[in-house]
């Protein structure tokens, strides 16, 4: 039999078609044809970019640009965040054995890997829509329910489980749990859509879906120049974000526990509705005291720029401390390492509440190699003590376990489920 | 899936034999081994459970000739255990002329031009399955073995898909 | 007479230090509330607790209030807990080393009120005719820290306009002239501003 595998192919095809097929070389490209469009500081190199590529050969190459699937990590996780994407969740069938639940993600993994280098999925009705991945990248996760209806609970990864409930949650059950996650993310958000519909066809044989949430975000590139993205409240989110490969190491894959579980790590998702008319009754400098960060530019109240660390020793003239004791970043942040982890969120918009307000949030995802020692205290913190609970409200919550990366010919899941 | 061809299924066998035995005849002992065509994403459609007269499917694939002369894809066999005793066939659906689709045989079997390849694919080109015995669930897979007009054999490995849309 | 005069020089540096209008940050909007002792006063008796009464309940299950006593020295008087009454929009603070001694004093405050918008404010008062035992510094480093307190003082009032420009004004400023620096510091420290709002 000649079953070549199809990635290797459809990479030898985005060659020939003289696409660039590393999303670094092309986001540079764009990072600089987009200086010199501006106008501002035109440097050297940027110069010499933009009048190599017009403007429609750098969106074309945007839409070109792929995260490689395989490898030792999954993407989409240490991958700079996407323009769109949608977290799907569902729960195994009774039907679904082990056997079945290989098969399952075999196939996803089949499918992932093909549409990762803009190729079809096999069974693919309408395959012209998998031509641009856009930086597209499917990310797999399992939920405690994977592990207990499989009668695989012994296998759990250490600090792995259900959340304990909060004070301030208001949880949903329609945005809560989960067996089986899938994540897809890219920059356009018709390939989100397409590989979201690919993904959901295969997953439906063996499992039924529970909720999905799609938001969407400021892209970044991996590039130095790149900004830290803001949420629907306009505070710079994410400033604290592990972005070394030693960071990512400490912080999010896991290297104990179960062996199968070694580079992969966990994944928090919360939905956290905001209410945006309390929220504008706040002046500038009532929002920044409640974040403890400046809306201009993310700067600690402490600092003046974002990168600075917060002081949270610091007192004005009077003695009172500078970061309230009641700031968002006070309270998320013990300065200990044992606490840190990924934030790799999605805003959220759907439409129009009754009352006029946007029905809109957070869709609150973060990675880490121990939900139990990182992620709990930080969050029973915030739930003890954080003003911007006064306009954020929790309502959904789910967690999942996800495997390390897949080689070729492998699949995503495979030291569980071989 | 309309089953329109079945009367005409056994004269086709006698047709792919004919076909067969022809392309036998014309290879010379002397002449160049004959090169196989390849066969890439070689999947068919999922059954779950047999239902009464529609215990059939397809197979679908990309055949690629890298030689400089047409290579037809002329006959398949199944090579799964249990899986049928009837003959496979190639198949195509086509506009009938009465506007309606429908699947017929392929005369002659399916062209893959000289350096060239072919996508068989729901709505077009497949090879059938006939008078399944036990169903073919998704993720599971099935062997046949491909026969070309160059009188060469492919062994291939299907793996079953779900598709909600086309009949196959 | 000298708060007025220094309230004065504050706006004159700031207006040199600026061409642009900054008036927000000479004069803060302040959040009204009464206290005993009242704001600006001279208090002759003995001054063993401060009172804050708030327009509206504060929110103590929110956010815990703050409340912070220092001298003209900057040194701090220890307090207990804030503790509110059954309205909620008075909270009263115990000075735990009993009556306060002849000085200037500020009381800052930070509390969130009912709808979880946070506000915070000085008061401002001086004693006179006390005998008690002068203010002790709990620790070692109080008088670095003021310095460096001040400096965060300048910095976040600066920001409250949310400009950057601004704020890199200041702080070009302090780099600029030490002479100036210490003016604004001692203005700073020397100025009789009412509440401002939440840094």
């Amino acid at each position: 039999m000649t079953h070549t595998p199809a990635e290797a192919q459809a990479e030898t095809e985005v060659t020939r078609r003289g696409f660039l097929a590393s999303a670094g070389v092309v986001s540079s490209y764009v990072a600089a044809g987009v200086a010199g469009f501006a106008g501002g500081a035109v440097t050297a190199s940027a110069v010499s970019a933009s009048s190599l590529c017009t403007q429609s050969q750098l969106r074309a190459q945007e839409q070109a640009a792929t995260i490689p699937f395989f490898g030792d990590y999954q993407a989409g996780i240490m991958t700079p965040l996407q323009a769109y994407g949608t977290y799907m969740a569902f729960n195994l069938k009774s039907s679904t054995g082990i056997d079945q639940a290989r098969s399952m993600m075999q196939l996803l993994t089949d499918d992932a890997a093909r549409l990762a280098v803009g190729k079809p999925t096999l069974p693919d009705g309408d395959p012209y829509l998998a031509t641009e991945p856009a930086r597209l990248t499917s990310t797999f996760g399992f939920g405690p329910g994977f592990f207990s209806k499989l009668g695989l609970a012994g296998k759990m990864p250490v600090g792995f489980g259900e959340l304990p409930a909060f004070s301030i949650d208001k949880l949903q059950p329609e945005y809560s749990g989960g067996d089986l996650v899938i994540h897809v993310g890219a920059d356009n958000p018709l390939t989100v859509a397409h590989a979201a519909r690919q993904l959901t066809r295969t997953a439906n044989t063996f499992a039924t879906p529970l909720w999905s949430q799609t938001g969407f975000n400021r892209p970044q590139y991996g590039e130095p120049t790149d900004q830290t993205g803001r949420n629907l409240f306009g505070q710079v989110d994410g400033t604290v974000n592990p972005r070394s490969a030693q960071e990512f190491d400490a912080q999010v894959w896991a290297s104990s526990g179960p062996r199968w579980f070694h580079d992969g790590t966990c994944l928090v998702i919360r939905r956290i509705q905001m209410d945006f008319a309390g929220w504008d009754k706040l002046d500038d400098t009532k929002k920044e005291a409640s974040m403890g960060r400046r809306l201009s530019n993310g700067a600690p109240l402490t600092g003046t720029s974002e990168f600075d660390k917060p002081d949270l020793e610091a007192k004005n003239a009077h003695g009172l401390s500078v970061i309230p004791a009641f700031a968002h970043v006070r309270r998320a942040n013990t300065g200990k390492d044992t606490e840190k982890f990924l934030r790799r969120p999605l805003n959220y918009e759907d439409g129009l509440l009754p009352s006029g307000e946007p029905n809109a949030g957070l869709i609150f995802a973060a990675y880490m190699a121990d939900i139990q020692k990182q992620f709990v205290p930080v969050q029973q913190r915030l739930a003890d003590l954080d003003l911007l609970n006064t306009w954020i409200t929790p309502i959904g919550s789910a967690v999942f376990a996800l495997p390390p990366g897949a080689r070729r010919g492998g699949y995503i899941g495979e030291g569980l489920l071989g | 899936m309309k089953n329109s061809t079945s009367a005409t299924q056994r004269g086709f066998s006698l047709v792919v034999v004919a076909i067969a035995a022809l392309a036998l005849v014309g290879c010379a002992p002397a002449a160049p081994e004959p090169v196989t065509p390849t066969a890439t994403d070689v999947w068919i459609k999922a059954v779950p459970e047999l239902m009464d007269g529609m215990a059939m499917t397809g197979v679908f694939m990309t055949l690629e000739n890298p030689t400089e002369a047409d290579i037809e894809l002329v006959g398949a066999k199944n090579t799964t255990e249990g899986l049928t005793e009837t003959a496979m066939e190639i198949h195509e659906v086509v506009k009938g002329d009465d506007g309606e689709m429908k699947m017929q045989m392929v005369e002659g079997g399916i062209v893959i031009p000289a350096k060239e390849s072919v996508t068989l694919k729901p709505g077009g080109y497949h090879v059938m399955y006939w008078d399944l015995l036990k169903p073919i669930p998704v993720g599971s897979h099935v062997t046949l073995t491909l026969e070309f007009s160059n009188g060469t054999t492919l062994d291939v490995d299907a793996v079953a898909r779900d598709i909600s849309t086309y009949a196959g | 007479m000298i708060r007025r005069i220094g309230a004065a020089l504050v706006a004159l540096v700031f207006a040199v230090g600026f061409s642009c209008g900054t008036a927000q940050m000479a004069s803060a909007h302040s959040d009204s509330f009464q206290s005993v002792p009242a704001d600006d006063s001279t208090v002759t008796t003995p001054v063993t607790e401060i009172q804050f009464t708030f327009v509206e309940p504060v929110n103590a299950e929110l956010s815990p209030p703050e409340v912070v006593l220092v001298n003209q020295d900057g040194i701090a008087a220890e307090l207990g807990a804030p503790i509110l009454d059954e309205t909620g929009a008075t909270m009263t603070v115990q000075i735990l080393s009993g009556a306060l001694p002849n000085g200037d004093y500020t009381a800052s405050y930070r509390i969130v009120s009912q709808d979880g918008h946070p506000a915070s404010g000085e008061l401002f008062f001086a004693v006179e005719g006390s005998d008690a035992p002068a203010l002790v510094a709990a620790d070692a480093d109080a008088d670095t820290d003021a310095i460096a307190e001040a400096d965060s003082d300048v910095m976040v009032t600066s920001s409250g306009s949310g400009n950057d420009t601004q704020l890199q004004l200041v702080l070009g400023l302090s780099a600029a002239g030490a002479v100036v620096l210490a003016g604004v510091l001692v203005l700073v420290s020397l100025r009789r501003r009412r509440n401002s709002q939440a840094k």
